[in-house]
């Protein structure tokens, strides 16, 4: 078997991309503090991740709406939560597996073009972005699942595109504390069922899932990276100070061996669990019950002992 | 010590210059190669092999960018070995990111004209027109094979959110060749 022609191909890119992504890392705040800065009238639109997907222009539509081009194709906070241009996930087919005929239409070079009934009930204005010429947009619900906040269709300059949200919410700088997300997302009341990653625990006792939002409610956001630092110095105090570095944000490793070990000591205590609403979004926690913590749209929540412990039991782990 | 004094170390025929390079780059390599091969004797030895082929090199190359000339021998080293382990039914694993790739281009019958070089360049372009964290994330998946895990942990992105953005990187690419005429 051949090694396919892309994977050779890709081998060729320039080299100034492949110095650009081993600086890159995680660099959301500061990305979101220049949007800020540029755009600081429009302070719902923080954040712009730019991703090109294939939005297909329909000059031959009948009954249809103008489709929108990759001028669209910019991710954008909408009543508060990031929406990016339609990309789905596989888990939402699961849920809504109608979709996926429809979104592989679109993403693989077919058509599928958004109706006048389409357009369903009208959100709000989606804010004008300046740096991209982007002029002011509406929001509206798809006509086909009302109810659905995670897939919504936006329009500008009469173009119409999908766009959808995981439920990660904007700007993060609002996320002070773990009730403010939980509140945004109308948990525990909007839950539809709480699923342990990795088991066969589906949890949709409202009792209990009331009971897991009281648990997780009301802690303070912690430094960024805070969970990372926590867990080198696990690591140092279980194994000595060897193998592994920290500069704050990132680890690097001094061979192979020690990468693999510490990436399992990492992950071995770290559960998620996927929130599924009645609104569509799907929100994931991922707590650590052995160093007390839980991330919430990649922020840090310190848990109490006894909240681990607590937890520990409801959602059935160790 | 930099680059270009490494490079003179080269140059020189001193030997110095391969433990520089392992002293520098000899971590990036054995990510790189271990990514592809998913094991550690076979890495370590493809990186020993990345170092001959750097010595052997230098001169008469003069590389501007030494880290992505170092990082491009222990690719092409780490893919031409694991095409012979899986020629040798070494390795019963396919790399999910191969596969994910094939998708995009799948193999010499298509646009036969058009050299890989050209394809590179062609990918490079594109990648240019995305956003820069787009960028990065597909770089770290297809040049440097990572996890996804591993580029959730890097970006602070969910997994999800990294399997979405390649998905659709890729199929934005496969669009993106389709009209530049590398048709599928």
């Amino acid at each position: 078997m051949k090694i396919s022609r892309l994977a050779n191909s890709v081998g060729h890119i320039d080299d100034d991309l492949i110095t650009a992504a081993t600086k890159s890392r995680n660099n959301k705040r500061s990305y979101w503090v220049k949007w800020v800065s540029i755009a600081a009238c429009f302070c719902l639109i923080i954040t712009a991740a730019i991703i090109m997907i294939p939005y297909i222009s329909s000059s031959d539509n009948n009954n249809g709406l103008t489709q929108s081009s990759d001028s669209m194709s910019y991710a954008m906070a909408i009543n508060g939560f990031l929406y990016e241009p339609l990309s789905i996930p596989e888990t939402f087919y699961e849920k809504y597996p109608e979709l996926k005929n429809i979104t592989e239409r679109i993403t693989t070079g077919y058509r599928y073009r958004i109706s006048a009934e389409d357009i369903g009930e009208y959100i709000e204005i989606v804010p004008a972005l300046e740096t991209a010429h982007l002029p002011e947009g509406k929001a509206y619900h798809w006509s086909a699942y009302p109810n659905l906040d995670s897939i919504i269709i936006v329009e500008r300059e009469g173009m119409y595109s999908f766009f959808v949200s995981e439920g990660y919410i904007f700007p993060s700088e609002s996320i002070d504390n773990s009730s403010s997300i939980l509140a945004k997302h109308k948990l525990p009341e909007s839950a539809v069922n709480f699923e342990v990653e990795d088991s066969a625990l589906i949890i949709t006792d409202k009792s209990v899932i009331a009971e897991i939002c009281a648990i997780i409610s009301n802690k303070e956001h912690d430094a960024d990276h805070s969970y990372r630092n926590r867990i080198w110095e696990a690591w140092r105090n279980e194994k000595g100070d060897v193998g592994v570095s920290f500069d704050g944000t990132d680890f690097s490793y001094s061979n192979p061996q020690i990468h693999e070990e510490f990436a399992h000591f990492f992950a071995e205590n770290i559960r998620s669990i996927i929130v599924n609403t009645e609104n569509g979004f799907e929100i994931i926690l991922r707590v650590d019950l052995k160093y007390n913590y839980i991330l919430i749209n990649n922020k840090t929540f310190n848990l109490t002992q006894s909240d681990s412990d607590q937890l520990s039991i409801l959602i059935n782990i160790k | 010590m930099d680059d270009l004094r490494i490079i003179e170390l080269y140059f020189k025929r001193d030997e110095q210059a391969i433990k520089e390079t392992d002293a520098k780059y000899g971590k990036l390599c054995r990510s790189i190669a271990y990514n592809i091969l998913n094991n550690h004797e076979d890495s370590e030895e493809c990186v020993n092999d990345t170092y001959v082929g750097v010595w052997n090199a230098i001169p008469p190359i003069k590389p501007n960018n030494f880290m992505s000339f170092v990082c491009k021998i222990a690719r092409n080293l780490s893919l031409k070995r694991l095409e012979f382990m899986k020629r040798e039914k070494r390795s019963p694993d396919v790399l999910v990111s191969l596969d994910d790739l094939a998708s995009v281009l799948p193999d010499d019958r298509y646009a036969p004209d058009v050299s890989d070089e050209d394809v590179g360049k062609l990918i490079s372009r594109f990648l240019r027109m995305q956003k820069e964290d787009v960028r990065s994330v597909f770089v770290r998946k297809y040049y440097f094979f990572d996890s996804v895990a591993d580029i959730a942990v890097r970006f602070g992105f969910t997994e999800s959110k990294v399997k979405n953005m390649m998905f659709c990187t890729r199929n934005k690419l496969r669009d993106y060749l389709i009209k530049e005429g590398v048709e599928i």
